[in-house]
């Protein structure tokens, strides 16, 4: 299972890597709107925490 | 190596190998197998000698000559379990991962690196984005699961990534305005707690109280620093905290803050400290 806890307090788990950094790339986009330029798919990426499903 | 083919390897927290979905850390040969896999994805960028993995995989025992062969061993169940991945090399071995590969301790060393180098332009979307990547990873205890030397040596290292990155955060949340400034607050209190005798979270913390406008709260973090300071150093705080004090007694409590507020000493060319009641504003005295 893949997980990303944003240090605001959103989180977010997925078996799909790809449809979790999507979800991601959302939040900030709604949440940290002026930073959504520098969160790229790659970065996201970066993020994921695997953990036991 | 086949092209598309994605693996990570997680080294902070629960070491976790993934190779194109399929979780493989549980194939490996034993701790051994485990413990070699980290240590060549940890040290991946050059080729690791096989006496020095010898020495590490089995520790604290002397490998003696038995070792050999054991190794052989594990080495062969190991490049099973990892195809395909590969690890090359006899005399000194080397791990190659596919192109879109991610190992969170890398990818969290390059972040905090073009963090610091962002901050230092004041590009601070940039160093906001790079910090936190840094953060995600170094807040997971490196090999949580795994007890060796080398592996605390490494986590002490983490910690100390882990508290630039969180100075890193904390100031570019200062510079991004109203929405990110809890967010400065929070890991400033982090800092501090983690770094007890060190101005900076101190610093941070009473920026970003002050620019959420609460001042006595700014002050109060002041005078936890000079009692830290005086009972187990013996020492003031440093003429740029007490300077940093003195802007904010001199601002009040009631005027407009800016979430930049007191970046530096004089950096909006004001004087240094300068309080029209010495006897109740004087740093050491509060």
């Amino acid at each position: 299972m893949n997980q990303v806890n944003c240090e605001c307090g959103f989180s977010a788990r997925d078996e799909d890597e790809d449809r979790l950094v999507q979800g991601v790339l959302q939040h900030v986009a709604s949440t940290h709107p002026e930073l959504v330029e520098n969160v790229t798919p790659s970065v996201v990426r970066g993020w994921i925490e695997v953990v036991p499903g | 190596m086949g092209e598309g083919i994605r693996a990570r390897i997680q080294l902070h927290g629960r070491f976790a190998v993934r190779v194109d979905g399929r979780m493989v850390e549980r194939d490996l040969p034993g701790r051994r197998g485990r413990l070699l896999v980290a240590y060549l994805a940890a040290n991946r960028l050059s080729a690791v000698d096989r006496d020095a993995l010898l020495e590490v995989l089995w520790h604290p025992a002397d490998p003696g000559r038995g070792a050999a062969a054991g190794f052989a061993a594990l080495l062969s169940k190991t490049r099973g379990a990892l195809a395909p991945i590969e690890i090359r090399g006899r005399g000194s071995l080397q791990i190659v991962l596919p192109a879109q590969s991610v190992v969170d301790a890398d990818a969290a060393a390059a972040a905090l690196h073009d963090a610091e180098a962002a901050a230092s332009l004041q590009d601070w979307p940039r160093a906001w984005t790079q910090a936190l990547s840094t953060l995600f990873v170094t807040q997971r205890q490196f090999l949580s699961d795994l007890d060796h030397p080398w592996v605390d040596d490494r986590r002490r290292a983490a910690r100390h990534d882990h508290e630039r990155a969180l100075a890193c955060y904390a100031e570019a949340c200062l510079h991004l305005g109203p929405a990110e400034l809890p967010s400065a607050e929070r890991s400033a209190r982090r800092l501090v707690e983690l770094q007890p005798l060190s101005e900076i979270g101190y610093g941070l913390l009473m920026r970003a109280l002050a620019a959420r406008g609460d001042h006595a709260a700014a002050v109060v973090v002041y005078d936890q620093l000079r009692r830290v300071l005086r009972d187990d150093l013996g020492v003031s705080p440093s003429p740029a905290s007490q300077h940093l004090l003195g802007r904010l007694l001199r601002r009040g409590p009631h005027d407009n803050v800016s979430p930049t507020f007191l970046s530096g000493p004089g950096k909006d060319g004001e004087e240094p400290v300068v309080t029209t009641d010495r006897r109740s504003h004087e740093p050491g005295e509060l």
